[in-house]
């Protein structure tokens, strides 16, 4: 009976948990969608990057004393999905999150340098080298080797590229300026969006610990996962001004139930995608452990489902015109795939769930 | 964005399961994982007097208003308690439509009469209450109920005639909130009043529904000249359909939020048994259970979204959604079991309880995306209150 009496006693409590944005993440995601609603061309790289830059969000991540704004992953899980729902460039992450995590964790000096012109060897999300090295001192420079791919051109002088190796049995992360000379020579285009890069014994210096990158990979996922759950809004969004507009049988094609319902079912997989990266954001921020991985697949596996099923309905939605390129759903269905690809390199989600 | 509970909403958990560890005990366990879809064959008295025990811990009524007797708790406190007591083996609850849907509407519409009259009773667990709403003609198209509600110029009282069904529990319960027509030359969604009717009356025979799954939760309510009294309507007469949407707000939200620990019960279930059997190591199931698995944990933190969201136009396009995902999840898993027990030629007789609650939740689970607003019904008005578009033309 003690129990009992105890329980009466608990009055109003204090406010606990909240899985919606707080007043701070809403102002902040409030500027950066004013900020991005003026971007002429998301998809143009260094517009977005200088929009971030403009509002203090590149590394919003590291500590403040390092610059950023100390900002855990459930608001990058925000800031991501706002550029997805922007339609900015996928590789946004790979300017900012990736190597800010990475240079910022070694070295902070570093941060101010990054995002013009870097580049990252796509290996990174499969977390399987494809380049080679062997340490040339204590100091941490290495002779590296292998065909590494890109998703752009590295430009520029001060141009920066950062490598993931594996030197003699083990894996590491290496990080240096390369010579553009030498890598235009010795690149050569894949596919669209992929280039390939040949290194022969090239010196490169610096190195990470891997156990610190492993750990953030299961962060990057959730980004990406935030990323898709942008892009499924943003392609509902149009839909649903689409079917105002578009008039048929004597009126707009809203008013028909087949349409509505599809729409409806676009809502519901987007909203569920929605809880599972912000679940998933704010277990990671606090728990740094194997469990990542399963809270990472959760996000993975129902924002790409969703994202998946929103492009596709998105098209039949529009009709003949979804299949045009002028209405413009070429892009969210080709990046919704080439995230989804590149989230499938990282891990096998089906099994990581079980985590 | 924050997942952490606060030290009381920890301290509140930790004190549900000391509850319930010292008081779901002797007889009362008779009734762990009854009282539920597919579980429907209980000791009544027993499920009465457990509901008295549950009241007598303080457990009812945890976000009503003080001045209602409540202890004015947030909702996440409420999810947390059903969280603890699901885990625990705690039975369904027969007091559930009486405290979260009918209560809340009490509060919010009724009288203060009213309120005095059954909030009382609702929180002792001594009363029961039942939910007469759709009609043979009137199911989805809730708008078209024809039962007659008739007042006396006399005393006021009401006289009832029409039919109710699938009324949950009626058998068991002591008073329906049943929706009637109390002018008759409406139509429609005008003219309609909410009135509270005694179900112990020789105006009111009750018949039960047997269902596909072997069990009959739900009845036929037969109203023939049926009294409610003159102060039994909640709002006003001709404005029950506000009202009653209103309760039905609570049926298809906050009233659902900590289910899906019931859900995890179900699903690791269905998880022992695949991995008993060694379906689990079929790549085609692992797909479809990470499916499941996923959107399971999801239905948590939509939960919690939802909760945490308030009024907002997010929270607002999040609990649309909620009804939809949960009962499409479980009807989706109900049938993934029904294959997977398909595929097992000879199930060992240590299976047999096991299969026994597949089984049923594959047969039960078909109800999920029909009761309480249809698959239709929900994509309907996801698409006119999320999504601002117009009532569809037929």
């Amino acid at each position: 009976m003690a129990t009992t009496a105890m329980a009466r006693t608990l009055t109003l409590m204090e406010p606990c948990f909240s899985l919606c944005p707080n007043e701070d993440q809403r102002q902040l995601i409030a500027a950066l969608d004013r900020r991005l609603s003026d971007v002429a061309n998301p998809w143009d790289i260094q517009d977005v990057l200088s929009g971030l830059c403009e509002l203090g969000l590149m590394g919003a991540q590291l500590p403040e004393e390092r610059g950023g704004l100390a900002q855990l992953l459930p608001t990058m899980a925000l800031i991501h999905e706002r550029l997805g729902f922007w339609r900015a460039h996928p590789s946004v992450i790979e300017e900012t999150v990736i190597p800010t995590d990475l240079v910022g964790i070694r070295n902070s000096s570093q941060y101010a340098s990054m995002p013009n012109s870097l580049c990252l060897d796509q290996a990174i999300w499969s977390g399987k080298p494809t380049a080679h090295g062997a340490p040339l001192s204590a100091s941490g420079r290495w002779r590296v080797s292998g065909n590494i791919v890109l998703h752009r051109h590295p430009s520029g002088a001060d141009g920066s590229l950062i490598l993931f190796l594996k030197p003699e049995g083990t894996v590491a992360f290496a990080e240096t300026k390369i010579d553009v000379a030498l890598s235009a020579r010795h690149t050569m285009p894949l596919q669209p969006d992929l280039i390939s890069v040949q290194l022969h014994d090239l010196e490169v210096e610096g190195q990470m610990e891997v156990p610190a990158l492993l750990a953030l990979r299961p962060r990057w996922a959730v980004l990406r996962a935030a990323e898709l759950v942008g892009w499924a809004q943003s392609v509902l969004d149009q839909c649903v001004s689409y079917v105002h507009q578009r008039e048929q049988f004597g009126g707009p094609i809203a008013r028909f139930q087949a349409v509505q319902h599809a729409l409806s079912r676009m809502l519901v997989s987007v909203e569920a995608a929605r809880s599972a990266v912000y679940g998933a954001a704010c277990l990671i921020s606090v728990h740094h452990d194997d469990a990542n991985w399963g809270h990472a697949a959760h996000a993975v596996l129902e924002s790409r489902s969703a994202a998946r099923f929103c492009t596709q309905e998105a098209i039949q939605v529009h009709g003949g015109m979804g299949y045009t390129k002028d209405c413009g759903l070429d892009r969210p269905l080709l990046t919704v795939f080439q995230i989804e690809a590149q989230l499938n390199q990282m891990i096998d989600w089906n099994r990581a769930i079980r985590t | 964005m924050n997942l952490s509970e606060s030290p009381d909403l920890i301290s509140f958990r930790s004190h549900v399961r000391a509850w319930m560890r010292d008081h779901f005990v002797g007889d009362f366990t008779q009734l762990e994982g009854v009282i539920g879809p597919g579980s429907e064959h209980f000791d009544c008295a027993l499920a009465k007097a457990w509901e008295r025990e549950i009241a007598a811990g303080g457990w009812i009524g945890l976000t009503w208003p003080t001045s209602h007797g409540g202890r004015a708790l947030p909702l996440a406190f409420e999810m947390a308690f059903q969280e603890e007591y699901v885990r625990a083996g705690g039975p369904g609850r027969l007091g559930h439509i009486g405290e979260h849907l009918l209560a809340p509407t009490l509060i919010a519409e009724g009288t203060d009469q009213q309120r005095a009259m059954f909030l009382p009773p609702i929180l002792r667990g001594e009363e029961f209450w039942a939910q007469g709403y759709s009609e043979p003609g009137a199911g989805s198209d809730l708008a078209s109920v024809r039962t007659k509600a008739t007042r006396s110029p006399t005393d006021g009282r009401w006289r009832l005639s029409g039919q109710k069904v699938w009324t949950s529990w009626a058998r068991e319960s002591d008073w329906a909130f049943v929706l009637a027509r109390c002018d008759p030359d409406s139509v429609r969604h005008r003219g309609l009043v909410l009135l509270m009717v005694r179900l112990n009356q020789p105006g009111v025979s009750i018949r039960p529904i047997q269902q596909i799954s072997g069990a009959s939760e739900f009845n036929e309510l037969f109203l023939d000249d049926a009294i409610a009294e003159a102060d039994a309507a909640i709002g006003q007469p001709g404005d029950g359909w506000r009202v009653a949407m209103g309760l039905l707000a609570h049926e298809r939200g906050a009233s659902t939020l900590g289910q899906q620990a019931q859900f995890v019960k179900e699903f690791d279930r269905l998880t022992g048994f695949l991995s008993r059997t060694g379906l689990d190591e079929d790549s085609a199931v692992q797909e479809e259970w990470a499916r499941h698995q996923a959107r399971l944990r999801t239905l948590r933190f939509h939960a919690l979204r939802v909760a945490s969201s308030g009024v907002s136009e997010e929270g607002k396009r999040a609990a649309a959604a909620a009804k939809y995902l949960w009962s499409n999840w479980r009807r989706d898993v109900g049938d993934f079991a029904a294959r997977c027990l398909a595929r097992v030629p000879v199930i060992s007789e240590k299976e047999a309880q096991v299969v026994s609650h597949l089984k049923s939740l594959w047969l039960t689970s078909k109800a999920d995306t029909i009761y309480a607003g249809t698959n239709e019904i929900q994509l309907n008005l996801i698409a006119q209150r999320a999504l601002g578009l117009p009532r569809p033309s037929y």
